[in-house]
């Protein structure tokens, strides 16, 4: 199987938001909920960078290693889940995931915890794939029909990238050759404890 | 401005626990501590249990349980003039005179948890972050409100200058400094996920997800930064010359506060660390075991027991038991005070629903018509809590398959009486 991974490639980034917004789209995410957002650092300034992030569905995931109830799960493809079955809405995934991804409905009154949502890497949940109940939970399954995540197909500047971790990384690295520049691969590390090396 | 209105949740209590034994744990939560302060003695930790608790340091005891919040208490503060302030997952903010059973003063609910509170130099105010982004400040005189939108999305830090400039950090990527009156002063860019915020000796230490501890001077330039691990850091404290950072590992790094240069590391082995706090000879770490251990600033060697009982071990190896393991973060079996963030299931079949003393249940509850048994809590499993207890704060969940209900109720038959 693939082992599947983002990269954001900050140099062509263009804070345009078309990935939060296809994403938004794509799974009819409740009010309140981002599962991508982009976040510009030295706005305004020289060195001026965008990035899309989102779960990056790392190898060792913080989340499930501090998830009280175990409702985290890791997929053929590399693509960590979690079951909202399970899900207590506790939080303490928020506190532990190194890129901000997991997110909570507001609800009117905190007493009542609302259950985690987070990116999927369009890929589901544990119910049936392409079920009206998986749609419902989790949003839709394109990796069941053969699709690669719509932020990064929507990507007018192919900065956000999505597939199989060498092919996407093989991909950056000839990027940055040919212009002769490049910040890194964003979150690369923490998310998979590597880096593109070019 | 807020003005405090009927207060519908408070259990007050005396003395939970005795112990003898200066530097021994400190028992009393039932889930995972999310905050803790130190001074003069005495500590103070709020937890997923919903409750506060105010420790005396010298004998390990519980002096006083507040119960107000509804969730999880994620922010405590000590206050001048014998008064304690609590935040919680509600929004609210409580100010409460230490010993009395109702807080002197609470917000409203509101729309985002607490993340972190502050109290200002001099105790006239005390600042409040949120996970939406917001801060506010809090006189402690006249208890007016004034907030401002510091970050877009969740504040992951606050912390007051020496010289009454706020600090916080979101995961907007962004430190902001604010003057005493909430105007933005001074702004910087993080390169990472920022995950905690305390002052050290006038300078901004900050906690990362990357793994790495970075100091920052009052106006957002970077002086040392030390890269402590690859797992998240999440908690950090300071205290004269001394900072610890904890990570999700339940590493403990013991620093200078000068260079960061190493001074002893801890593994805690109580799940991940989620708060810290530093006196001048012990630091404290509050787990996801519930408990709050100690540890020498010097040494790094545990204060007190090293073999603290593990709660709730109730694994018989049965399918039942693997189902309960995400019950047992809300309820515990043991019979008397050991309600957490819900009631004690201990000889639950037989009770009318709603009923277990010392348990503060929501109105919804209360009203319902049930008495648990082995079939009505197979249908709570098989419909979920919010078809079959609608209203409850129970978090929706549902077995689906019957041969897991099953399993739980044998469970609960064998393991609640």
């Amino acid at each position: 199987m693939a082992r599947m991974k983002f990269l954001c490639d900050a140099d062509r980034c263009i804070e345009c938001n078309a990935c939060v917004t296809a994403c938004k789209n794509e799974h009819e995410v409740p009010w309140g909920i981002n599962r991508r957002r982009v976040v510009t650092i030295n706005d305004g300034l020289p060195g001026e960078r965008s990035v899309s992030m989102a779960c990056m569905h790392c190898t060792d995931a913080p989340c499930a290693a501090v998830c009280p109830v175990s409702c985290f799960y890791t997929t053929a493809d590399a693509v960590v889940l979690h079951n909202k079955d399970t899900c207590i809405g506790c939080g303490y995934c928020s506190y532990a995931c190194p890129f901000g991804a997991p997110q909570y409905p507001q609800m009117a009154n905190f007493g009542t915890r609302g259950k985690m949502d987070k990116c999927t890497y369009c890929s589901g949940g544990p119910e049936a794939d392409l079920s009206t109940v998986e749609y419902q939970k989790y949003g839709a399954n394109r990796l069941a029909e053969g699709k690669l995540p719509l932020c990064a197909e929507m990507c007018s500047t192919k900065a956000l990238l999505a597939g199989d971790g060498d092919i996407i990384a093989d991909i950056y690295r000839e990027r940055v050759v040919t212009r002769g520049y490049g910040s890194g691969a964003w979150g690369w590390r923490t998310a998979y404890g590597e880096t593109v090396s070019v | 401005m807020a003005t405090v209105t009927a207060l519908r949740r408070l259990a007050c209590c005396a003395l939970l626990l005795a112990g003898p034994a200066a530097g021994q744990d400190l028992l009393g939560h039932g889930g995972p501590v999310g905050a803790l302060a130190v001074q003069d003695g005495a500590a103070l930790s709020g937890a997923f249990d919903t409750r506060s608790i105010l420790w005396d340091m010298h004998s390990g005891a519980a002096q006083l349980v507040q119960r107000f919040h509804e969730g999880n208490v994620t922010a405590v503060a000590f206050l001048p003039d014998n008064r304690l302030a609590t935040g919680g997952q509600d929004g609210r903010i409580a100010v409460w005179q230490v010993e009395a059973r109702e807080p002197l003063f609470a917000t409203p609910h509101g729309v985002a948890p607490v993340a972190a509170l502050s109290l200002a130099p001099g105790g006239a105010a005390l600042a409040a972050g949120f996970r939406d982004g917001r801060i506010a400040l809090l006189d402690l005189d006249g208890f007016t409100l004034t907030d401002v939108q510091a970050h877009q999305g969740r504040l992951t830090g606050l912390g007051y200058l020496p010289d009454a400039r706020l600090v916080s950090a979101g995961e907007d990527l962004r430190l902001a400094v604010h003057d005493g009156g909430l105007q933005l002063v001074a702004r910087a860019d993080l390169p990472d996920l920022p995950n905690a915020l305390t002052i050290s000796e006038g300078r901004v230490a900050v906690v990362f997800a990357e793994g790495a501890l970075r100091l920052y001077s009052p106006e957002g330039a970077l002086l040392p930064e030390r890269f402590l691990t690859d797992r998240p850091l999440i908690a950090v404290a300071a205290h004269r010359g001394t900072v610890a950072a904890a990570a999700i590992d339940g590493t403990v790094w013991l620093l200078e506060g000068a260079d960061l240069a190493q001074r002893v590391m801890v593994s805690a082995g109580q799940g991940p660390v989620w708060s810290l706090a530093l006196d001048d000879r012990a630091l404290l770490t509050g787990g996801g075991d519930g408990t709050i251990r100690r540890w020498s600033i010097a040494t790094g060697e545990r204060l007190g027991r090293a073999d603290t009982p593990a709660p709730d071990d109730y694994d018989d190896g049965s399918r039942g038991a693997e189902v309960w393991r995400a019950c047992a973060v809300c309820h515990s079996l043991d019979p008397g005070d050991n309600n957490r963030a819900g009631p004690t299931l201990h000889a639950i079949f037989g009770r009318p629903i709603g009923t277990e003393p010392g348990y503060d249940y929501s109105q919804a509850l209360r009203d319902l018509d049930i008495i648990w048994s082995p079939r009505t809590v197979a249908e709570l499993f098989e419909h979920g809590p919010e078809a079959y207890t609608p209203g409850s704060r129970m978090p929706e969940q549902r077995l689906p398959d019957p041969r897991d209900r099953a399993a739980l109720v044998e469970f609960l038959e064998r393991q609640a009486h």
